[in-house]
């Protein structure tokens, strides 16, 4: 057993990591453990579909921090251990290599897990999450490897673009009508879906798997269309779920994440939680939702570290998001609502366009593929929570920023 | 090794020993300095590392690209002739003694 005082970290990822250092940055004064089930240090994810894994079987992770960062802050970094349970009236949680870990404070930053496409009974197609995985494909990628990727999402497209940069021959099948639709407006997926078509993938949407044989030392799949694709690898870029699972076992409430308020706070009073693994009230948004990304495990993190601390809740930042295809660069900043009007700003002479999205004259998001001014204005317009107009000049060349109508002078939320 | 100092603007400071060749944003997360965030690990398109260089080593290392210059028009916090993304300043040894003061907020 431990010391009473101390905190807990369950999940050595991103958040996790930005958590336990926070906290101690801000003055937790009893020992933090950060417990995570992989054998590596805090890395970070978003490389593991980009650059990262066009370096090969070989490559090296990108760290959150150094590793000897955890121990000057005090940090004790148990990695390769999984938290089996936790006992929120004795406030302990139990260590698969035999220990029991008492808290004062539990915080739950237990991520996501991607799901899974069944290839056959017992197998199931590449997914990429962890380093190994990365590692796993990396390796294979060469000149005439034929991919398929099942899931036209930012991680199936960023893979898409990387094996197609290193020669291979790479299909995508998309269930939905279209690319992105989960994520993005119709102009931006048009435009990522032309860069890959032009690159000589072979994108097919509203199809879906049905069957995989096996063929010589390659796999035959059947689509739903009738066709069937022969490739030699397959990779599911199909989402992921939160690991809500030890919350849920906990008796702690869960609803497809583990639900917490806007200062991190879950349905226990000792117990926060926060990034991939959690549904939020978004303290920005207003809105309950899931966030899958690098911004919001990191931001959700320093405000679950201030709950913890019991200092007063600092506002939450307008949630952003990124993705790298072709050299193309999308930048996100805050989230579309149903119903939001679309208005697109295009270059008359370039190749990017950028996607607002009011609710009345409230601009709700940006999303821009390369026209980083849009998005650099457009973030800060809406931590501004500004109105713009006139309607008509807003896709026309003005920057953003003289199209303010008001909000520019209101504080942030 | 040359030393950065990072200071927090309420005037706390962390003295930072920075390999060269090491960004100035990730030098600072590695020695836990508070006030860098870093959202998109270092290719200058969050703009949450960002820092004022102090004037005497600004003109000591390359200017800020357009894609940096471009993300320091969008940050929250006030925008001065010597504000850098810190993940865009690598260390040399000119650098040495440099004084980076951070804004008040981030993003």
């Amino acid at each position: 057993m431990t010391a009473p005082d101390a905190l807990v970290v369950v999940g050595a990822g991103q958040a996790g990591a930005e958590l336990a250092v926070t906290a101690r940055q801000l003055g937790w004064p009893g020992p933090i453990h950060l417990v995570g089930a992989e054998e590596h240090p805090p890395y970070q994810r978003p490389p593991l579909s980009k650059g990262l894994l066009a370096g090969g079987g070989a490559t090296a992770a990108t760290p959150v921090r150094a590793p000897q960062a955890y121990a000057a802050a005090g940090v004790e970094l148990v990695t390769g251990t999984s938290v089996t349970a936790v006992d929120l009236s004795r406030r302990t949680v139990a260590l698969d290599d035999g220990r029991t870990l008492a808290y004062r404070a539990l915080a739950l930053t237990t991520g996501g897990r991607p799901r899974r496409l069944a290839l056959s009974p017992g197998t199931t197609a590449d997914a990429l999450h962890s380093l190994e995985d990365a590692r796993s494909l990396g390796a294979v990628l060469r000149p005439g490897l034929r991919l398929l990727v099942v899931g036209g999402g930012f991680v199936g497209l960023e893979v898409a673009a990387v094996a197609t940069g290193l020669g291979a021959a790479v299909t995508v099948v998309e269930a939905r009508p279209r690319l992105l639709e989960r994520t993005c407006p119709a102009p931006v997926a048009d435009l990522l879906a032309a860069a890959h078509t032009a690159r000589g993938v072979d994108v097919r949407t509203g199809v879906s798997v049905v069957r995989v044989d096996r063929s010589g030392t390659g796999l035959v799949v059947h689509l739903d269309d009738g066709s069937a694709v022969a490739v030699d690898r397959v990779l599911a870029g199909i989402g992921q779920a939160p690991d809500d699972a030890l919350a849920r076992s906990a008796g702690l409430a869960v609803q497809d994440g583990v639900l917490v308020d806007q200062h991190a706070r879950t349905s226990d009073p000792h117990v926060v939680a926060a990034g991939d693994c959690t549904r939020q009230l978004h303290g920005f948004l207003g809105v309950r939702l899931r966030l899958e990304s690098q911004q919001n495990a990191g931001d959700q993190a320093r405000i679950a570290a201030r709950t913890v601390c019991g200092l007063p809740p600092a506002p939450a930042a307008v949630p952003t998001f990124w993705s790298d295809q072709y050299g193309h660069a999308l930048q996100i900043a805050g989230v579309a609502g149903p119903g939001d009007r679309e208005v697109v700003r295009r270059d008359p002479a370039g190749g990017g366009l950028s996607v607002l999205t009011l609710r009345g004259d409230l601009l709700t998001s940006v999303q821009a593929v390369d026209r980083p001014r849009d998005f650099a204005a457009g973030r800060k317009l809406l931590a501004r929570r500004a109105r713009l107009g006139p309607p008509e000049a807003l896709g026309g060349p003005a920057p953003l920023t003289e199209l303010v109508t008001t909000g520019q002078e209101t504080p942030c939320p | 090794m040359p030393v950065v100092r990072f200071v927090q603007p309420d005037g706390r400071e962390d003295a930072v020993d920075v390999p060269v060749g090491v960004d100035l944003k990730q030098a600072a997360l590695d020695a836990l300095v508070p006030g860098i965030i870093g959202d998109c690990g270092g290719f200058a398109t969050c703009g949450t590392c960002h820092g004022y260089l102090d004037a005497d080593h600004a003109d000591l290392v390359p200017p800020p690209s357009e894609d940096e210059e471009i993300m320091l028009e969008g940050v929250l916090g006030d925008v001065v002739a010597t504000s850098r993304l810190t993940c865009q300043v690598v260390m040399t040894e000119d650098l040495a003694g440099a004084v980076v003061t951070l804004p008040e907020v981030q993003g």
